[in-house]
């Protein structure tokens, strides 16, 4: 059975692996963390929910990385920055071993709607600039992969996804929101903030696209009714509310008419009839026994683009 | 193809039959891949699928898909009343054992049907398929069309199952 113990182990060998320490990334080393973090979610018993999801988030990546042989600096350190942020929030501050990359100083997370502080600081965490420099130039040394290396990466990816069959279910902290009649919900991971535009903030293009100026940033506005083929309660967005979300490295505003509550909810497979569905990555079964629909945030964005 | 091939080759087919109606047609399911019979409920629509797919509930703590058979069969949609009922059936999809509800007219009874009553189902022209059908059962004048429930599930080209559907009851009817 794992324990916190076990997780450490495995932060403090990722630290070594990234090249955290002083050396390049190594690819061999990568390859052992992943199957160290599968190895912690086949024996998750003793481990509590956030450091389960941190480390699924954290293997999925590190998959990614591995498998497209693309040593990214940037996204190896994004994968040690969840697992450390994990170990973070179960020791001390003063216990904090591994070498944390030291962030400028950051102002206070403004408190956004709908989000709890810990995920906006959780996400300050994961979206802050202050990748390790010096992984740089050595990401290209570790990019040959031998055949050897290959078969492990398959090995490790095939027991990744056995392992992802097997479970079938997850936990995530869901953000309920309403279109018409209709309420989704949207993994709080993908949500940067939400508020109601003005009408100066939005914009149009060629009189189709719409976009949404949100800090001297322009971003497209996704209508969910639209996409989804449902009655909303009003088709203009300074009526109804807009949620920015980020999924796979792309960002996007969504309309919706309201936010509801928050709840963490067991995403339930739909079933092979339904599991191929756009824009939806799973249900969840409510206290008043209705399955509410699990948005899948790039899937959303993909049917947006389409 | 006469009773007696039926006989010969179909031994499987005689049992206990689930016995439903879609409007005036009277169809059957082997009780062995009916799970259980709930009432009609609220169900979860879910966006940018088929049609018959009329979307997701809660069963036993999972969530299942519902087919409207009317939709399948391209029938009219009919109004939900209190003897809509929605069956739970297991079925073979892509060789995994799935859950599924069909929301059906009206649930009748459990027949028990032998051999010698279940005729094969008719040989039709053009692109009309029976695979949906495993065989017609004859019940003194009433006919039951009997469903390969894992053939009317897939995701076969439901045009010419209604196409069927709709020879089956002219040529038995």
């Amino acid at each position: 059975m794992a324990d916190r113990s076990s997780v450490k182990k495995v932060t403090e060998a990722a630290a070594q692996a990234f090249g955290l320490t002083g050396g390049p990334p190594e690819k061999d080393g990568l390859i052992k963390l992943m199957n160290d973090l599968v190895e912690l979610l086949s024996n998750a018993d003793g481990l509590d929910i956030a450091t389960i999801n941190a480390v699924w988030k954290a293997s999925r990546k590190l998959q990614s990385c591995v498998e497209n042989d693309d040593l990214n600096p940037a996204v190896l350190a994004d994968v040690y920055l969840i697992l450390i942020g994990d170990e973070q929030k179960h020791t001390s501050p003063k216990s904090a071993a591994p070498p944390k990359p030291a962030p400028e100083s950051k102002p206070e997370p403004e408190p956004q709607p709908g989000k709890p502080t810990d995920e906006v600081l959780e996400e300050e965490i994961s979206a802050a600039p202050s990748r390790p420099a010096d992984l740089a130039p050595q990401a290209a040394d570790a990019k040959k992969t031998t055949p050897k290396l290959d078969e492990k990466i398959k090995v490790s990816t095939d027991r990744l996804d056995n392992l992802v069959n097997m479970v079938g279910e997850l936990l995530i902290d869901g953000q309920m929101v309403r279109v018409g009649e209709e309420k989704y919900i949207i993994p709080i991971n993908n949500i940067r903030r939400c508020f109601r535009p003005t009408e100066d903030q939005i914009s149009t293009i060629h009189g189709q696209r719409e976009m949404v100026l949100v800090r001297n940033e322009l971003l497209p506005l996704a209508r969910l009714h639209e996409l989804f083929e449902v009655e909303p309660d009003s088709t203009n967005p300074c009526e109804g509310l807009v949620v920015i979300v980020e999924g796979d490295n792309e960002v996007c505003c969504m309309l919706v008419d309201d936010l509801l509550d928050q709840q963490r909810v067991v995403i339930k497979d739909l079933g092979p009839l339904l599991n191929q569905t756009e824009g939806v990555s799973g249900g969840a079964i409510m206290g008043d026994g209705m399955v509410r629909l699990i948005l899948d945030i790039p899937g959303v964005i993909k049917l947006y683009r389409k | 193809m006469s009773n007696t091939t039926l006989a010969e080759g179909g031994n499987h087919l005689a049992g206990k039959y689930l016995t439903f109606a879609l409007g005036s047609e009277e169809y059957g399911l082997e009780i062995l891949n009916v799970r259980e019979i709930v009432g009609y409920q609220k169900i979860t629509k879910v966006p940018k699928t088929s049609r018959e797919i009329k979307g997701v509930i809660s069963f036993r703590g999972h969530v299942i898909p519902i087919v409207d058979l009317r939709e399948r069969f391209g029938m009219e949609e009919k109004a939900v009343d209190d003897q809509t009922c929605i069956i739970v059936v297991e079925h073979e999809h892509d060789r995994r054992i799935t859950t599924t509800g069909v929301i059906v007219d009206q649930v009748s009874e459990v027949l028990d049907i032998q051999i010698e009553q279940i005729e094969p189902p008719p040989q039709f022209g053009g692109a009309a398929r029976v695979d949906f059908i495993c065989g017609i059962g004859k019940m003194g004048g009433n006919v039951k069309i009997l469903l390969d429930i894992d053939n009317v599930l897939s995701s076969a080209n439901t045009t010419q199952w209604a196409e069927a559907a709709e020879e089956v009851v002219q040529i038995t009817g």
